[in-house]
C-alpha cells in the first residue's frame, strides 16, 4: 500500500516532561512540542477549508487555540489528533456562522473558482476540466467522508492507521472511502453530462 | 461473473487486497474492459485531487504564523527569577503580579474574530467552541489554578452523562469547574454503572434504601391554594355540584338545590372520541390502499408499457438486447413483467467449454479498427482490438453472437456477428461499414 509515514498519526503522544513544562509556562517548550506537528497541521488545514488562504488563517487559529487549551491536551495519545480535532471544530465554527455554499462552478465564490494554492486554472492544461470537478465534487462531500478521503489520499494512510486516527472501524473506512469515491464519480458523470 | 463493486475498486486503488481477493480482483480486471475503464477512472479523480493538494506552504511563514499565535494567545507574567515569559494557563487565574490587571471575562459563545486585522491584534481573540447548549447555560463558576489534567481526565470519565457534563466537551479539553470545598474528592468518590455509562448514583436497583418519591395524592400545604392539582378535587365539585343524599348517584346544584342526572364517569371514553378515533384508522387505511392502487396503475396503465428484466444465461429470442439489462419497451399484450431466472450455478447443467478465438475487425478497405468493444452475448466476456485490429476473445463451443461497437461512430450502435467458436477455427474476420 502507498503510504506515508504515520508517526505524526500514530505516536504516543508528546514528551511528558516537554508538556509538562509547556503547561506550566515555558513557551520554547510549547513552540517544541508544536514543531513535528506543524506541516501535517497546516495539511489537515487545507484539506478541511480548501483553500491556501483559508488554510493558514485556520492553521493560526488553531495554534492560538491550543495555547489556550494546552491543560485539556489528552497525555499518551497523539497530540496532532487533538490539534485536528480542534481545527475541525473551529471550521465547523465558521460554517456555522458563514457558510460554504458550493454554489455553481465558474462564478466567484464557489468551489472550484480557484485552485487550493490561489492560482488560477490553467485552461491549457490537459486536465483542468478533471481537476476542476474533482475539486467541487470533493468539496461537496460529507465532512467525515472528506476527512477520511483527505487522510487516504494526501496523507496516504493506511486503513488501520486511518482508523486508529479517527476511531472508526476499518471496514467502516474502507465503505465510506469506497462512496465518497463514488460520489465523486458520480457528480463528474453529471457534469460531463451537463457539460 | 460479475462486475467489480466500487468498495472492491477502492480497496484495490488502495492496495488494501491481499491474497485470493487480491488475485480475484486482478485477474477480473485484466478480462474486464468495463471494470478497468472504472477503476482507470476513479484512479484519474484521485490523481487529480492528489495534484491539487500537492503543494507545501513557506516553512518560514509557518513557523512564524505558529510562533505568533502561541505568543498571541499566551498570557505572560513578569518574570520573577529569569527572563524567559511564560503562558497563564487559566485565563481566569489570578495573574502572579498584583498589580496586573483581570483580563476580561469570556463569554461562553462569541463569534470569533479572525487573526490578522492589525487594529484587532492586541485584543485576546475569542476562540469559542461550538456548542448548542451554550445559550442556555448558567454562567459558569470561577476557576482557580488546580490539577487541570485530574480533572480533564475525570471529566473524560463522565463524558455524556447527562447535560452538565456536556457544558464542557471533552474534544476541547476545557477543565471541569472546581469543586466545592466540601465536596467529595474526585478519587474517593464511589462509581456506579448502568445505563451504559458512569454515574454518581446507583441503579434504582441497587439502592439501599428506595428513593423518597414526594406524595403526589396529597395537595401541597400553601396557605393560597396554589399548586393544588384540580386532578385532586371532585367532578361535581368543580361543576358546582354536591351528592344527593336521598337519592345515591343523584346529584344537586349547590345554589339552586336542582336535582341533576350524573355526571358521565371520569376515565370512560366519549362516544365522539371513539369516532373519531375509528375515522381516523379508516382515512389512514383508505389513503394507504389508494397510494398503493396509484403506484400500480402508474406502473402499468398510463404508458402501456412493460418491464422485461433479464438476467445473463437466460435464452434470449431478441439478440440485440443485452444480457442482465432491464429494458422498458412498449407493449400492448404483453404480461407486465417478464422475468428469466438463470439456471443455478450448482445445478445440473453443463457448462461447454471455453474456446479461444482470435481474429481482426477491419473497415470496408480493409483498414485495422482500433479500440472497437467486443461483446460475447451470451457472457459478459469483452475485450477491444489493438492497433492492428486483433483480438482474442474466449466464449463456450460453438455458434456465438457477438456484438461489435464500432469506436468510430457514435458508441451507441452494435453490429451483431455470429462467430464460430470451435477447436482449430481459422481467425475471423470482422468487416465494419
Amino acid at each position: 500500500m502507498d503510504t506515508r509515514s504515520s508517526m505524526p498519526w500514530t505516536e504516543s503522544g508528546p514528551n511528558a516532561e516537554l508538556l509538562r513544562q509547556a503547561r506550566s509556562g515555558d513557551v520554547d517548550a510549547l513552540l517544541r512540542i508544536l514543531d513535528p506537528y506543524k506541516l501535517p497541521l497546516w495539511r489537515a488545514c487545507l484539506a478541511i477549508t480548501q483553500q491556501q488562504d483559508q488554510a493558514d488563517r485556520l492553521f493560526e487559529e488553531t495554534i492560538g487555540c491550543a495555547t489556550q487549551e494546552l491543560s485539556g491536551a489528552p497525555d499518551g495519545q497523539p497530540l496532532l489528533l487533538w490539534l485536528v480535532r480542534l481545527a475541525r471544530e473551529l471550521d465547523a465554527h465558521h460554517a456555522r456562522t458563514s457558510p460554504r455554499d458550493p454554489g455553481v462552478p465558474g462564478e466567484a465564490g464557489s468551489a472550484g473558482t480557484n485552485r487550493p494554492d490561489g492560482k488560477p486554472w490553467d485552461e491549457s492544461a490537459p486536465d483542468v476540466d478533471v481537476e476542476r470537478h474533482a475539486l467541487r465534487a470533493y468539496a461537496m462531500l460529507d465532512t467525515d467522508d472528506r476527512w477520511l478521503l483527505a487522510l487516504r489520499l494526501f496523507e496516504r494512510l493506511s486503513y488501520p492507521d486511518i482508523a486508529r486516527a479517527t476511531g472508526v472501524p476499518v471496514d467502516e473506512v474502507a465503505g465510506r472511502l469506497a462512496a465518497a469515491r463514488d460520489e465523486i464519480d458520480r457528480e463528474l458523470d453529471a457534469e460531463e453530462r451537463a457539460a | 461473473m460479475s462486475h467489480l463493486t466500487t468498495a472492491q475498486i477502492s480497496a484495490s486503488l488502495d492496495g488494501a487486497l491481499t491474497g485470493p481477493d487480491s488475485e480475484r480482483v486482478l485477474e477480473h480486471l485484466s478480462s474486464c474492459v468495463l471494470c478497468k475503464e472504472h477503476r482507470d477512472r476513479v484512479a484519474t479523480h484521485d490523481d487529480a485531487l492528489r495534484r491539487l493538494f500537492a503543494f507545501e506552504p513557506d516553512h518560514r511563514a509557518l513557523d512564524e504564523s505558529a510562533r505568533a499565535a502561541v505568543e498571541r494567545f499566551a498570557r505572560f507574567t513578569p518574570p520573577a527569577n529569569a527572563d524567559k515569559p511564560s503562558i497563564q494557563q487559566d485565563a481566569h487565574a489570578t495573574p502572579a503580579d498584583p498589580a496586573q490587571p483581570l483580563p476580561p471575562a469570556r463569554e461562553p459563545s462569541r463569534g470569533m474574530r479572525t487573526i490578522g486585522a492589525d487594529a484587532e491584534a492586541d485584543q485576546p481573540l475569542d476562540i469559542a467552541p461550538r456548542l448548542d447548549t451554550e445559550r442556555t447555560t448558567p454562567p459558569r463558576p470561577e476557576r482557580g489554578p488546580g490539577s487541570l489534567v485530574e480533572t480533564y481526565d475525570a471529566f473524560n470519565d463522565g463524558a455524556y452523562a447527562g447535560p452538565a457534563a456536556r457544558e464542557s466537551p471533552p474534544m476541547l479539553g476545557r477543565p471541569l469547574p472546581k469543586p466545592e470545598a466540601n465536596a467529595e474528592p474526585l478519587a474517593t468518590r464511589k462509581e456506579y454503572r448502568h445505563g451504559g455509562v458512569r454515574r454518581d448514583t446507583p441503579a434504582p436497583s441497587e439502592r439501599e434504601t428506595p428513593v423518597r418519591r414526594p406524595d403526589r395524592s396529597q395537595p401541597a400545604s400553601r396557605p393560597d391554594g396554589f399548586g393544588v392539582k384540580r386532578e385532586q378535587e371532585p367532578a361535581w365539585a368543580r361543576l358546582g355540584l354536591q351528592p344527593d343524599p336521598s337519592a345515591p348517584g343523584a346529584f344537586r346544584e349547590t345554589l339552586t338545590g336542582a336535582v341533576i342526572s350524573p355526571p358521565p364517569v371520569a376515565g370512560q371514553r366519549s362516544r365522539a372520541k371513539r369516532s373519531s378515533s375509528g375515522r381516523t384508522v379508516l382515512i389512514a387505511s383508505l389513503a394507504l390502499i389508494g397510494g398503493l392502487a396509484a403506484v400500480a396503475l402508474a406502473i402499468r396503465l398510463p404508458t402501456g408499457a412493460h418491464l422485461s428484466v433479464r438476467f445473463g444465461g437466460a435464452k434470449d429470442s431478441t439478440p440485440a438486447s443485452t444480457p442482465g439489462s432491464i429494458e422498458v419497451r412498449s407493449a400492448t399484450t404483453a404480461p407486465p413483467v417478464d422475468v428469466a431466472v438463470p439456471p443455478s450455478p450448482g445445478g445440473p447443467a453443463t457448462t461447454p467449454e471455453a474456446l479461444r478465438l482470435c481474429g481482426q475487425v477491419v473497415d470496408v478497405k480493409g483498414r485495422p479498427v482500433d479500440g472497437a468493444l467486443l461483446t460475447v452475448a451470451a457472457t459478459i466476456t469483452q475485450t477491444r482490438t489493438s492497433a492492428d485490429g486483433r483480438f482474442c476473445l474466449e466464449a463456450p463451443a460453438g455458434m456465438q453472437l457477438v456484438e461489435v461497437l464500432d469506436p468510430r461512430g457514435t458508441g451507441t450502435t452494435a453490429r451483431q456477428v455470429r462467430l464460430s467458436f470451435v477447436s482449430g477455427a481459422p481467425e475471423a474476420r470482422v468487416v465494419l461499414p
